[in-house]
């Protein structure tokens, strides 16, 4: 009795360190991790943080010991059109000194960066008594579908001039397609990580989008460290929106390093021609899954009825055959529903570490053609060991293979064309066309 | 002569009133993309001839860019390049044009023009390689490839992805074979990402005192990926870690039938006849043989890592029970406490060698994250 009731305690004990709020006292220097929400000068919107780090601040001119730029990366809270989100951190963490500028233009000089952005910094700590802080520039009222150079820093130490590009404006300019990179679970394996990110910007895409788990443990940072270390030299140039996977285990890690919109956890956004939605499947709650997120995902795509092109990201598959984990039949019965409603053209997953592209489906069935159904991608393979795939009925393409795709948009067609990282095509034989997928409409 | 030129004149202008160039343009290409998915060849003819159309429409890159990309799906590479410069010279829409830039430095990684029919059969074999169904044939044509084009630029991708086919197939001596000569022919390669896989393969293989040599020989080598040798150095002190407890595990598992054989020689008096205790099953054995019987095939049916460690529980733990049993049987039951010490102690060690390759890590990042973690 007397040790069921210490494992129950110990277990209680480690459950409150992981879950609970140990941050409500200050540290050392004073600071209290609860998070909060600063406004965006100029760019109309709010950066909120969560507990476990501290509310976003305007910065300080501080220096630390070393305050060169380090994990620098793109993202963006409103519309990518015409704002993007540079962020960074320094090598000692203890620099609050937080610069954005840019002009547009591609490869510009240093010293042509005739603008300066809103910045804001925030730390947060997960586990021990170590802070990481993080360093955030805010672009705004960009020209859609333009070239801007930028670097971010402070006064001696700068990083590179990167440049990036906006989204563009569709309205404004009907034949412009983008080209969106596809990645999931990297975790634990950056070498092979590593080697699709340079694919994968031979390829040139606008926009990247990471299905989740980028680390085995999302509150122990040096992963992250590691994941953000081998990426810079795309994410400081394309912006990356990630789902949360399970293995980042809601952590205020994953929270503090992407700059996204909404909550981070269930939004959408509009990138060309296409709309894509974004969702946290393993919420701290479960009960999101079938109330709050659900709704939410629902409310994103019934504003979007009208959109060209409908993607869905989240983490866990549910058309998968792969050996590990195989189909969820939870999200099956709490969103498949959904998908069907809005007739979604490409769902995005990764979580089994294989590729695999299904029929199109509906409800349970399989369809004719993919006008009729949507297409469940899984994209596990960005470095993870892999996992056995499987063939089933809803099977069109299987590979136990590290991988990574891009999606090209355009105003006609929709097209996934996956790779491996040597860089050799994934090729369907079977398949009436030679990729994992391709969709056209008048 | 006055009226016809008016005639000519008003003709002339006219013209752009019926046959609006962008118009036109923006309806050839609709249907082009409609045509692809199920006639690639037309399709790409017909992006071309719109992207040959005069004047230059805002849809000509456009048009030149997706002929390329279906001329790549073709494996037609000259025809792609062609179609990316013209998407170069034509191009209107700066992102474009980056991109066209970039696939044509892409194609030319592979080695250009002189090695396309090399890499339509590279890319051909590797995908028959992961393709269902028995890879052996797969496997024997890029052998045969990898020898035949030594000289081809991913002829060492092509090594390791034999390397990884073997080690699926178990052939470890193979991997281990394809991966050594990938390493030793990956020259300046950024990273040295060959050696590190090469002593990655090696302690999946187990043979961790050559991947200890590899990774000591790359610590203070400036090319080397510091930060990934660093990943391998951890994985190799975890794989040492685990052979010692296998080491041990099977130590207890001799001991515990050495014991049991030597007790039963003591109370059967001869070797024959402890041999002879040993060999019909005891009693347990039949009430334990059906459950093992049930958990082996209710495993089966599920993920095939987890049903290969039951099946070895369950098969070992028969083991375990038949030795015991028949322990018990030949001496009776002396010091019970012992016994069941020794029992328990053997099963865990079987339990432990069932589990160490593949679902140990499964099993600690379920106990740390929860079910759904893995």
């Amino acid at each position: 009795m007397r040790s069921l009731l210490f494992t129950v305690a110990s277990l209680a004990s480690l459950t409150a360190c992981v879950k609970g709020n140990p941050f409500d006292a200050p540290d050392l220097k004073g600071r209290v991790f609860d998070g909060g929400t600063l406004d965006i000068t100029g760019c109309g919107y709010s950066v909120t943080t969560r507990i476990g780090a501290e509310a976003p601040q305007v910065p300080k001119v501080t220096l630390g010991p070393n305050p060169d730029v380090r994990h620098v990366h793109l993202g963006f809270v409103g519309d990518p059109k015409t704002s993007m989100v540079a962020q960074w951190r320094t090598m000692d963490d203890l620099t609050e000194a937080s610069v954005v500028r840019y002009a547009e233009g591609a490869d510009l000089a240093s010293d042509a960066l005739t603008q300066t952005g809103f910045s804001d910094t925030f730390s947060f700590r997960a586990t021990g008594s170590s802070t990481f802080q993080v360093h955030q520039g805010h672009m705004c009222n960009l020209k859609p579908g333009t070239e801007y150079s930028y670097q971010v820093g402070s006064e001696g130490h700068f990083s590179p001039v990167y440049t990036f590009h906006t989204a563009p404006d569709i309205t404004a300019n009907p034949d412009a397609s983008v080209v969106i990179g596809d990645l999931g679970d990297s975790r634990d394996g950056y070498e092979i990580w590593g080697q699709l990110i340079e694919q994968l910007q031979a390829r040139t895409p606008d926009l990247i989008l990471f299905s989740g788990d980028a680390v085995t443990v999302g509150l122990t940072q040096l992963e992250w460290e590691v994941f953000f270390d081998k990426a810079e030299p795309l994410f400081a140039r394309v912006p990356v929106i990630s789902a949360h996977g399970n293995h980042e285990v809601n952590a205020v890690n994953f929270y503090s390093q992407f700059a996204m919109p909404g909550d981070q956890e269930t939004f959408g956004f509009d990138y060309g021609y296409a709309h894509i939605t974004v969702a946290n499947d393993t919420p701290d709650d479960v009960s999101y899954l079938t109330g709050k997120f659900a709704d939410a995902i629902e409310a994103d795509m019934a504003a979007h009825e009208n959109a060209r092109w409908k993607l869905f990201m989240h983490h866990q598959p549910i058309w998968s055959a792969s050996t590990r984990h195989g189909s969820s039949t939870t999200l099956l019965s709490a969103w498949g529903g959904i998908i069907d409603r809005h007739a979604v053209d490409l769902v995005l997953n990764g979580h089994d570490h294989d590729y695999e592209v299904s029929l199109p489906m509906k409800g349970t069935a399989v369809q004719a053609n993919n006008t009729l159904g949507t297409v469940f991608v899984v994209m596990g393979g960005a470095g993870a060991e892999l996992y056995g795939n499987g063939m089933d009925y809803w099977t069109e393409t299987s590979e136990m293979t590290y991988a990574g795709s891009t999606i090209n948009v355009s105003r006609n067609t929709l097209q996934l064309d996956a790779f491996r990282q040597d860089g050799s095509p994934i090729t369907c034989n079977t398949c009436a066309y030679p990729t994992g997928f391709k969709k056209t409409k008048n | 002569m006055r009226g016809l030129l008016a005639v000519a004149l008003i003709a002339t202008l006219a013209v752009p009133a019926w046959a609006d160039p962008e118009d036109d343009a923006d309806k050839a290409i609709k249907a082009a993309a409609q045509l692809a998915p199920s006639d690639a060849r037309r399709a790409l003819d017909d992006f071309e001839a719109i992207g040959a159309a005069r004047p230059v429409t805002r849809w000509t890159d456009n048009a030149w860019e997706e002929a390329a990309r279906l001329a790549e799906e073709q494996k037609e590479f000259e025809r792609a390049r062609r179609d990316y410069r013209h998407a170069i010279e034509d191009g209107t829409d700066p992102q474009l044009v980056r991109r066209a830039k970039a696939s044509l430095e892409r194609l030319a990684q592979t080695g250009g023009a002189q090695f396309d029919a090399a890499t339509r059969e590279y890319d051909e074999l590797r995908a028959a390689l992961t393709a269902p169904g028995d890879p052996r044939p797969a496997i024997a044509k890029l052998e045969a490839f990898v020898r035949a084009n030594a000289s081809y630029p991913r002829v060492n991708d092509a090594r390791l992805a034999l390397a990884r086919a073997h080690e699926l197939e178990g052939n470890w001596d193979t991997a281990i074979a394809w991966v050594r000569e990938a390493a030793a022919n990956a020259g300046n390669e950024p990273g040295q990402r060959t050696r590190l896989e090469l002593a990655r393969t090696l302690i999946h293989a187990r043979m961790l005192g050559d991947a200890k040599a590899e990774l000591d020989a790359m610590a203070a080598d400036p090319r080397v990926d510091q930060q990934a040798r660093d990943f391998l150095e951890t994985t190799l002190d975890k794989a040492e870690r685990r052979q010692w407890i296998r080491r041990i595990a099977w130590l207890v598992l001799a001991l515990f039938a050495g014991a049991a054989a030597w007790l039963t020689r003591r109370t059967t008096g001869s070797w024959g006849a402890t041999a002879r205790a040993f060999v019909r099953p005891p009693t347990e054995l039949l009430f334990l043989a059906p459950f093992a019987a049930i958990f082996i095939a209710v495993a089966a049916t599920g993920n095939p890592l987890v049903a290969r460690a039951v099946a070895a529980i369950a098969m070992g733990g028969l083991g375990v029970a038949w030795v015991s049993g028949s322990l018990l049987g030949a001496r009776g039951p002396r010091r019970v406490a012992v016994h069941i010490a020794a029992t328990c102690v053997a099963v865990g060690c079987v339990a432990y060698l069932a589990v160490e390759h593949g679902v140990l890590d499964l099993l600690i990042e379920t106990w740390r994250g929860g079910h759904a973690l893995p």
